[in-house]
């Protein structure tokens, strides 16, 4: 805490939050990438003048400050304003009813769609200036009538202070789906991925997206031509043809640091548990060679760490593909499966050597997706530990829940 | 319904008496027969079934079963047993493929030795799972599982080691 705050340099950096400001406007740019403005007066439903508190979503923010306002929407938190004592404000429109959760402990109570006269033909303001001006003024005009001295121009400045950022660009997705308050869910955990495979490559492109605090890569290999085809995304002919060859872990690091600023990379093959491994919260093991990993899990079992082992298994057989995809989860309280995880290969692998990008996607999100039930992002009417999905059935099936 | 079949006892057996009416089931259809011993031929023959793609199963009390299989095969008849017809082969799929087998119901071990698969050994693991069984349908087996089958079940057989 107590860097210069992110919120401030946005505000100063967009004209128009810049000019609601030296209006005397109490705003503030919420980390949840909102534009808030405190302190709105207006008439409640007794006739009384007090004040609430308006939301605005910001979609587009970055160093040249923020974008236009995405829609002509408002979310606000107090009770309905009124013109006078028992005439509501209708023409402030209500979407939505209900309660909006739109950060941690921050709920709105409305969520307001109100087009002035200034709206432009796209049906948005013209910019956040014109967007809260006309929010503020709709409600504050009647206020006035009650007590001429009520305002919303405190000329209070009160920026946020946060953590820097662990994306480099700020997730105005999860703003958008109002879904903040559960994707801070994911926030602060560190969490390995060993094998940056196929499968493994496709989780880092899941968790890249989530805002952890750390994402550890391990894996000793290159990247080579026959990887390309299993990445997610297409790697360049220079990337694919390089000399020497890069290694697998930067050559993903490159890519995804364009988004999330904290991946460390370890271009080593792990035999044993390591400490940057040993300090992780969360541990997938996507691991091509079975026999690699039984000194991991044995250590990761006495560490009393959980993980994720994923594994497929693609049989060709006339003429076509079929097979298997496995998830495993494994926590102190589930130790052995249904759905065991291998610690040694198939002898005469020839025919069993078979995946494809799809199914490693596949594999990697039906991972993530447990993953984020763990932790509470997703809902679970039971909790599984062995997951499988069987191509040729379309099926998934599960094992070993929790009690109840 | 039942089905009349005259056959000439044989002289001096024990039981009841050659030439004595007796009845039988097969598939709960009653059978009614003047010998105490038929082969099994004799006894498909009677009940409508092909000695060549039909066996016989009888099943006692406590659940266990025998299977008649050889068609000369004498079987003692006594009155009131019940017996069942079973196909002689059952065509499953397993990777694929067709494959045939007389078992039923087949186990983990099994299925992994049909799917010709290299086989297990320690450390390594197949995951076995079916649809279009008997009973339950649609399940997974694993060491020391078993499932009733029956034309048409499907089966995939795998590893799961590649990432």
């Amino acid at each position: 805490m107590g860097h210069t705050s992110l919120s401030r340099r946005v505000i100063d950096r967009s004209p128009d939050l810049a000019q609601l400001r030296e209006d005397g406007y109490e705003i503030q740019v919420h980390p949840a990438n909102y534009v808030v403005v405190r302190n709105v007066p207006y008439v409640n439903a007794e006739g009384a003048v007090v004040y609430g508190e308006l939301f605005v979503p910001i979609s587009e923010i970055g160093d040249n400050g923020i974008g236009r306002p995405p829609n002509h929407q408002a979310y606000f938190r107090g009770t309905f304003p009124h013109k006078r004592a028992g005439v509501p404000l209708s023409v402030i429109g209500v979407n939505q009813p209900g309660a909006h959760n739109l950060a941690d402990g921050i709920q709105a109570q409305f969520y307001f769609s109100y087009k002035s006269d200034k709206i432009r033909t796209d049906g948005r303001y013209a910019d956040f200036h014109a967007h809260v001006t006309e929010y503020v003024e709709i409600m504050w005009r009647y206020a006035r009538r009650v007590d001429n001295t009520a305002t919303p121009l405190t000329g209070r400045v009160n920026d946020y202070d946060e953590e820097p950022s662990v994306f480099a660009y700020r997730d105005t997705a999860s703003t958008r789906a109002e879904i903040v308050p559960i994707t801070a869910k994911l926030e602060g955990h560190t969490v390995a991925i060993v094998g940056l495979g196929g499968t493994g490559s496709y989780i880092l492109d899941f968790l890249a997206k989530v805002p952890l605090k750390e994402i550890r890569l391990f894996d000793g290999d290159r990247f080579s031509q026959h990887n390309a085809f299993r990445a997610p995304g297409a790697a360049t002919k220079s990337d694919v043809f390089a000399q020497p060859p890069i290694a697998k872990v930067e050559y993903l690091k490159r890519i995804y640091s364009e988004l999330h600023l904290n991946i460390s990379t370890y271009p080593q093959y792990v035999t044993e548990i390591v400490p940057d491994l040993a300090s992780a919260d969360f541990i997938f093991l996507c691991i091509d060679e079975p026999a690699a990993k039984k000194p991991i899990i044995a250590g990761l079992i006495q560490l009393e760490k959980p993980f994720i082992d994923v594994g497929m298994g693609i049989i060709a057989d006339e003429g076509a593909l079929g097979g298997s995809l496995r998830t495993t989860i494994s926590a102190p309280r589930h130790r052995t499966h249904r759905y065991a995880i291998p610690t040694a290969d198939v002898k005469d692998d020839y025919k069993t050597n078979i995946q494809i990008v799809e199914l490693n996607a596949l594999n990697a999100a039906l991972a993530v997706v447990r993953w984020k039930k763990h932790l509470g992002f997703y809902r679970y009417h039971k909790l599984e530990f062995s997951s499988k999905y069987t191509i040729d059935l379309d099926r998934v099936d599960n094992a070993d829940y929790d009690e109840t | 319904m039942s089905t009349e079949a005259t056959h000439e006892g044989h002289p001096g057996e024990d039981g009841p008496g050659d030439g004595d009416e007796l009845a039988f089931f097969v598939n709960d259809e009653r059978i009614v027969v003047y010998a105490s011993k038929l082969t099994l031929h004799e006894i498909l023959d009677d009940a409508g079934f092909d000695v060549a793609t039909h066996v016989l199963v009888k099943r006692a009390m406590d659940g266990s079963e025998t299977v008649y299989s050889n068609p000369d095969e004498e079987l003692r008849l006594e009155a009131y047993a019940r017996f069942h017809t079973r196909p002689r082969v059952y065509h499953i799929t397993i990777n694929g493929r067709a494959r045939t087998t007389e078992l039923n119901p087949l186990s983990y071990d099994d299925v992994v030795k049909l799917s010709e698969l290299p086989p297990l050994t320690d450390g390594m693991e197949y995951l076995v799972t079916f649809s279009d069984a008997v009973k339950p349908t649609d399940d997974d087996l694993i060491e020391g599982e078993s499932v009733e089958i029956k034309d048409g079940t499907y089966f995939v057989v795998t590893p799961s080691n590649r990432s």
